[in-house]
């Protein structure tokens, strides 16, 4: 049988003392629905794992306030089903929502996703247009990394080997944001994004503020599209706005050509549900 | 009739939902090694060295194999000669196997075959179909490539197109398709101390194994059992394949002397095993001011991979079905299967039909929009009905339910008024509604003649008890469901009192392989054989104690009455005893031998099938103009079957054939670089979960087969076969698109719109 080394530590501190001796031999398990397939694949050479599922915790979803704290271990069904998600972050709840199939959710976690730094992440993209902060422990202390920076390419974080992404903080969602989320894959369920749109924007009397787009599976990681947000920046929306920002992040978009679709077709569907995402605001 | 045409559960469905069905993997055998393949990474090459020695060091590692330890021939015998077992010398697809390794776990094994240097000498390679037969194309096989070539000829092409009103000419393409059977390819091959050889797996033909496995080691037939294990699907996809997979084992266990088990992985069983042929199809239809039809000229190039396998038979049942389910005086079809440098192409749910169906009954939509006849009128009009002669001048005689599948699936879908309804939105999410009508030739057919007997055998216990053995296979179809009924209608039992024994190439001689829909036919007539046997012996005593003659007893329920008056009974138990005492004999073998098929191959004439199942198919669709997306809402599926002897597990069928059928319609699609699949696994291979299954009404239509049992046809192939096209034909309804490529992707559908907007 093939022997696989797992540390299961009873709390975070003795996890950060592993982490911080056998560095980047140690991979963090959550959920296992990357990491599992990939050990099988090879893609990870020789590893121990370190179960982080005993340490207690990890895995709530609480309201400080201002800003909802999401531990690294939450579901995506933890996060779907969270009122405390679905009363101030809504638009992380429909992303979570669209993430494979309810086995999937019920097993992969948010702090999972975040590290797995798939370009194509449901996640992230919320995660992104909300300016969350990853709260990343090490045993020296706590860093924070804006989502936005944290993944650099598939498969790589700013993770250092001697860290754990123990969780993170969501600001709330103003009262009346406008947001959407809007996915495209290859079938309705247990479908990787072949493009997906991640939008929120504070709006009074129908000119957006403040607003920011994130797109997923277009780019080596989950981009934002700040020119395009920016000349949506202050507009009452109306049809010839829309118009605007729909060719602008066309341009803007720089998407590739793989597995699962084609250049041409990301280019144009970025527009295709920028455009619906901002049209339903209007009705 | 008590219990056939009854709804009634299937008789495996406990031990399938309880997880206690034993699958090949669940299985073990005292010393059983574990074996793994080394595979070809080039498409093709000549193969300079390969180390297999070097990893027998490794912890673990018992034995490996190359193609000199194969003690009998290296070669997996079927129709065509050159396919072997192992590569000797050269390879010819990326994922052919190379070699084994036997270990004394998985683990090790697939360590150490991921662990043997092979060196290779690349050739360039044969990718493209409709290269293989142009001159200086690389030679793969025979002196053109060519693994398969028929025809029909049928009245005067030419004079046909000169007499129609309207000609149409088009291109189709289809792909790759993968079966995706939930139970990965396997088998364990255990040797017996008499020097023969037993192989245990998950298989359609067991006999089919028997004889590759003999050629192979080199051994007498009646030193080669062979035992069916739970399957866990198999689409076509374990016709001829288990006769490899068995093999492998069985080289390994022979040199060892110990138990070998050999289970593919996902991704293994994805590169190199088959696939349905992907198809270039020429289309040319000419039709009359009325529609009606009088001409067909097809020309077709089936990409058969690698090695011929099926390829001759596949390329059979697409010639013979190509003109589609119509009357028309003349036709004309070339097809040709060819050898490509990719994983040889085999049997698949309606075994070359489909990809050819796609384009026949795209056709009839496109003829029908040109003339402004709607297309279900179209169909009506040219039909094949009783009386009629099909393409192959078959004149048919009875059991032609085409008419009334049309009929049938019009009704419930409420066809005219959505037809009439749809088709002019103007908003970006349009809605239409498409038809297909097909046939299906059931059973083997005039190609293979020698094939089609079966045998079965039947024996009565002491307590009333029935068991049975026939030599085809279930494998998620529901056959043994619908034989038990037959049995237990033939002896007047209930269905409880029936059992099945696993298929076991020693239970009954040869009945040939479980496929082409023909086990409910073939295996049910065998059985009815059997039954009647017994049944003289059985009833006989019951009517002597009833006091009645033999011919007065009836049997239902497990209960003898004498007369239709049923106010004298006895139980068939009390029977059975009664046999023992004295001392008749319960048991006996059944043989049934297909009604007469013949085929001209010269004209392509001939009685080609003994029989036709027929279907109509309705989809209904939402295409969203913005995305390109294709969504099947709702499908209405009429088929006539001759008659359901369970129509629970009819239904099944014609659920669990649509979504494979939509699969291949919309997302279904074997990808490829320098010949090697990129997408071998399930998160990239794309096929429908239950949230992109439509609606499904399932209509059965039951013209009866008088040959059949109780009137059953075979038909489990064709609830595929015509969903794509039906699919093609209402997106063309919603948008005026006209998609002759499958599957129908987002991207392609856009591309689409893009040429036809310049």
């Amino acid at each position: 049988m093939r022997t696989l080394e797992v540390l299961a530590p009873e709390t975070l501190e003795e996890a950060l003392a592993l982490k911080a001796h056998h560095g980047t031999a140690l991979l963090p398990l959550a959920g296992g629905t990357d990491v599992i397939p990939g050990i099988r694949r090879g893609a990870y050479g020789a590893v121990a794992l370190l179960d982080l599922s005993r340490i207690p915790d990890l895995n709530r979803i609480v309201d400080d306030g201002t800003e909802i704290r999401i531990g690294a271990l939450a579901t995506h069904a933890d996060v779907v089903e969270s009122a405390i998600v679905g009363a101030h972050i809504p638009v992380l709840s429909e992303a979570c929502g669209t993430v494979g199939s309810v086995q999937i959710r019920s097993r992969g976690t948010i702090g999972g996703n975040l590290c797995h730094a798939s370009p194509a992440s449901d996640s992230v993209p919320a995660l992104r247009v909300l300016g969350s902060v990853c709260e990343i422990r090490s045993s020296k202390g706590t860093r924070e990394i804006p989502v936005g920076d944290f993944c650099i390419s598939p498969g790589v974080t700013r993770v250092l080997p001697a860290d754990l992404l123990v969780g993170i903080r969501v600001p709330k969602m103003r009262p009346g944001s406008r947001w959407f989320y809007l996915k495209l894959g290859q079938r309705r369920a247990m479908a990787i994004a072949k493009v997906s749109v991640a939008f929120l924007a504070a709006e009074d009397g129908g000119v957006l503020s403040d607003v920011r787009i994130s797109l997923g599976a277009v780019a080596p990681t989950v981009c934002g599209a700040p020119r395009t947000a920016a000349c949506l920046e202050g507009k009452k929306l109306g049809e010839t706005v829309i118009s605007e920002a729909v060719e602008m992040i066309q341009t803007e978009a720089k998407p590739i050509a793989d597995i699962r679709s084609t250049e041409e077709y990301r280019r144009e569907m970025v527009g295709v549900l920028l455009g619906r995402g901002l049209r339903g605001f209007l009705e | 009739m008590s219990v056939v045409g009854q709804r009634v559960p299937r008789v495996d469905a406990r031990e399938k939902v309880t997880g206690e069905a034993r699958f090949v993997d669940d299985l073990a055998f005292p010393g059983m090694l574990y074996a793994a393949v080394v595979r070809s990474t080039e498409p093709r090459a000549r193969i300079l060295s390969m180390d297999l020695e070097s990893v027998l060091s490794l912890p673990g590692v018992v034995a490996v194999a190359g193609p000199d330890d194969i003690p009998g021939g290296n070669n997996i015998p079927l129709i065509l000669p050159g396919h072997p077992l192992l590569a000797p010398g050269e390879t010819n697809f990326c994922g052919q196997a190379l070699g084994l390794v036997g270990a004394e776990t998985r683990e090790a094994a697939d360590l150490a075959a991921g662990l043997v240097r092979v060196e290779y000498e690349p050739r360039t390679p044969l990718l493209d179909p409709l290269d293989a037969r142009l001159p200086g194309a690389p030679g793969l096989y025979g002196e053109d490539n060519t693994f398969g070539h028929h025809v029909v000829r049928r009245g005067d092409v030419e004079r046909g197109f000169r007499e129609a009103f309207l000609v149409v000419e088009n291109t189709y393409h289809t792909p790759a398709q993968e079966h995706a059977y939930l139970e990965p390819q396997g088998a364990i091959a255990v040797p017996t101390p008499d020097l023969g050889i037993v192989v245990y797996g998950s298989m359609q033909c067991p006999f089919y194994v028997q004889r590759a496995i003999a050629h192979i080691l080199g051994l007498p037939l009646g030193k080669v059992r062979i035992v069916q294990t739970t399957t866990g699907g198999a689409f076509g996809g374990k016709e001829d394949a288990p006769s490899e997979v068995g093999g492998q084992a069985a080289v390994l266990a022979w040199k060892t002397r110990r138990p070998v088990k050999l289970v593919y992985h996902r991704e293994e069983d994805m590169h190199s095993m088959s696939k349905r042929h992907p198809a270039h199809i020429r289309y040319k239809t000419g039709v009359k001011e009325d529609g009606t039809l009088v001409a067909v000229e097809v020309q077709m190039t089936y990409d058969g991979g690698a090695f011929g396998t099926l390829s001759p038979v596949v390329l059979w049942r697409a010639t013979v079905h190509a003109a589609g389910a119509y009357r028309c005086p003349n036709v004309r079809v070339d097809a040709w299967a060819v050898a490509t440098n990719k994983e040889p192409s085999g049997a698949f749910r309606g075994f070359g039909a489909p990809q050819v169906l796609f384009a026949a009954e795209s056709q009839m939509d496109e003829v029908a929009a040109k003339l402004g006849m709607d297309p279900l009128a179209l169909r009506k009009h040219n039909i094949l009905r009783t009386g009629d002669e099909t393409a192959t001048g078959q004149k048919l005689r009875s059991s032609v339910g085409s008419l009334q599948t049309i009929r049938e699936a019009s009704r419930a879908s409420d066809y005219r008024t959505k037809r009439a309804r749809w088709g002019k939105d103007r908003g970006p999410v349009r809605k239409g509604i498409g038809v297909s009508t097909i046939n299906y030739g059931a059973g083997l057919g005039g190609l293979s003649p020698y094939l089609t007997r079966a045998g079965a055998f039947v024996q009565v216990h002491a307590d009333g008890s029935a068991l049975y053995a026939v030599g085809t296979t279930e494998m998620g179809q529901g056959m043994h469901t619908v034989l038990a009924q037959i049995v237990a209608e033939e002896l007047g039992l209930r269905l409880d009192q029936v059992t099945a024994t696993e298929t076991d190439t020693s239970r009954v001689p040869d009945s040939g392989p479980t496929v082409a829909s023909r086990a409910t036919i073939m295996s049910g007539n065998a059985l009815r054989d059997a039954c009647a046997r017994v049944r003289k012996n059985l009833w006989g005593v019951g009517a002597s104690i009833l006091g009645v003659p033999l011919h007065d007893v009836l049997g239902e329920g497990g209960v003898l009455y004498a007369g239709q008056k049923q106010d004298k009974s006895v139980a068939v138990e009390d029977v059975a005893r009664e046999c023992i005492s004295r001392r008749v004999h319960l048991a006996a073998q059944g043989w049934f031998r297909a009604p007469k098929t013949s085929w001209d191959p010269k004209r392509g004439q001939g009685d080609a099938y003994m029989v036709y199942a027929w279907a109509t198919n309705i989809a209904e669709v939402e295409v969203d103009l913005e995305t390109g997306v294709v969504r099947l809402v709702r499908l209405t599926a009429a088929h006539d079957v001759g008659r359901a002897i369970n129509p629970v597990g009819v239904e099944g069928q014609i659920e669990g054939g649509s979504l494979q059928g939509v699969g291949y319609a919309l997302t279904e699609e074997v990808l490829r670089k320098d010949g090697r699949i990129i997408n071998p696994d399930f998160s990239t291979y794309i096929i429908p979960t239950p949230s992109d299954a439509p609606e499904i009404t399932p209509v059965i239509v039951e013209s009866r087969f008088s040959k059949g049992p109780h009137g059953a046809k075979g038909f489990a192939e064709q609830p595929l076969m015509g969903v794509a096209p039906a699919v093609a034909n209402a997106v063309y309804h919603a948008t005026g698109l006209r998609i002759r490529e499958l599957p129908l992707t987002p991207e392609r559908l856009k591309k689409e719109m893009e040429r036809s907007k310049r």
